[in-house]
């Protein structure tokens, strides 16, 4: 599954990255520590870093089904 | 443009290249008339960073879908909020160069308070609120930039009671 970052937190990422889950699913909880284990990044447990599913936000209980689109996103500027 | 969503009295548009303010005038224009007032404004890109440091470029990431949605909400809320007949939003993203439009905000209504204040009103929600994500490039390097205080504090005051009356 490809996961996409948005603003400061895509840096240590290289802005994308690939992981494996499996067919029952990973809540978001579980995702970051994922995340965080296969790339080296603490930073993806910031609570200021939300996660998004299919564009819409979602709660650390979410369960990231494979083919779904996901998002990690720091802060928003605004514009 | 990249995206734009248009209804006909309401236009939120995410801008790759240059905004031309005066088409985005005359589009407005042509969604509500006989309209008694027009009121916008353009926001630029300055030529140096909060700290006082020369700015070489400011960039503006984007949600692929997402972005646009915060646009078109923010719209859609100062039309109906106030006793306007038309709202135009459009946002630049991407790279800009000191001087470019990076935000053009335009309302119509009958008369020019209510024109002015739905125009605040989208501003203080738009420098917020839209899903943007800003870096500075200068010669310190590359810098995020996050919503001040004063931004914060522009959008909290909508929330009174009595604002806007």
């Amino acid at each position: 599954m490809q996961i996409e970052f948005h603003g400061r937190i895509g840096t240590p990422f290289g802005g994308a990255a690939h992981v494996d889950i499996a067919m029952d699913g990973l809540a978001v909880s579980g995702l970051r520590a994922l995340l965080a284990s296969q790339y080296g990044v603490d930073a993806i447990f910031h609570r200021s870093v939300r996660a998004a599913v299919n564009d819409e936000i979602v709660t650390e209980d979410h369960i990231v089904q494979a083919g779904d689109t996901v998002a990690f996103m720091s802060p928003v500027s605004g514009g | 443009m990249i995206q734009e969503r248009s209804e006909h009295n309401l236009h939120a548009e995410l801008a790759a290249s240059p905004i031309d303010v005066t088409a985005r005038l005359d589009d407005l224009r042509l969604r509500a008339p006989g309209h008694g007032a027009v009121v916008s404004f353009q926001g630029s890109v300055r030529s140096v960073t909060r700290q006082g440091e020369p700015l070489d470029h400011l960039v503006l990431d984007y949600h692929p879908r997402m972005t646009l949605v915060s646009l078109q909400r923010i719209a859609r809320a100062g039309l109906e909020r106030f006793d306007v007949s038309a709202v135009s939003v459009v946002h630049r993203c991407g790279a800009m160069t000191p001087g470019e439009v990076i935000v053009f905000v335009g309302v119509t209504s009958d008369h020019r308070k209510e024109a002015f204040l739905a125009a605040e009103y989208l501003m203080d929600r738009l420098k917020s609120e839209a899903i943007f994500w800003k870096r500075e490039l200068g010669p310190f390097g590359e810098r995020w930039i996050e919503p001040t205080e004063r931004d914060v504090i522009d959008l909290e005051r909508w929330n009174e009671k009595d604002a806007g009356t």
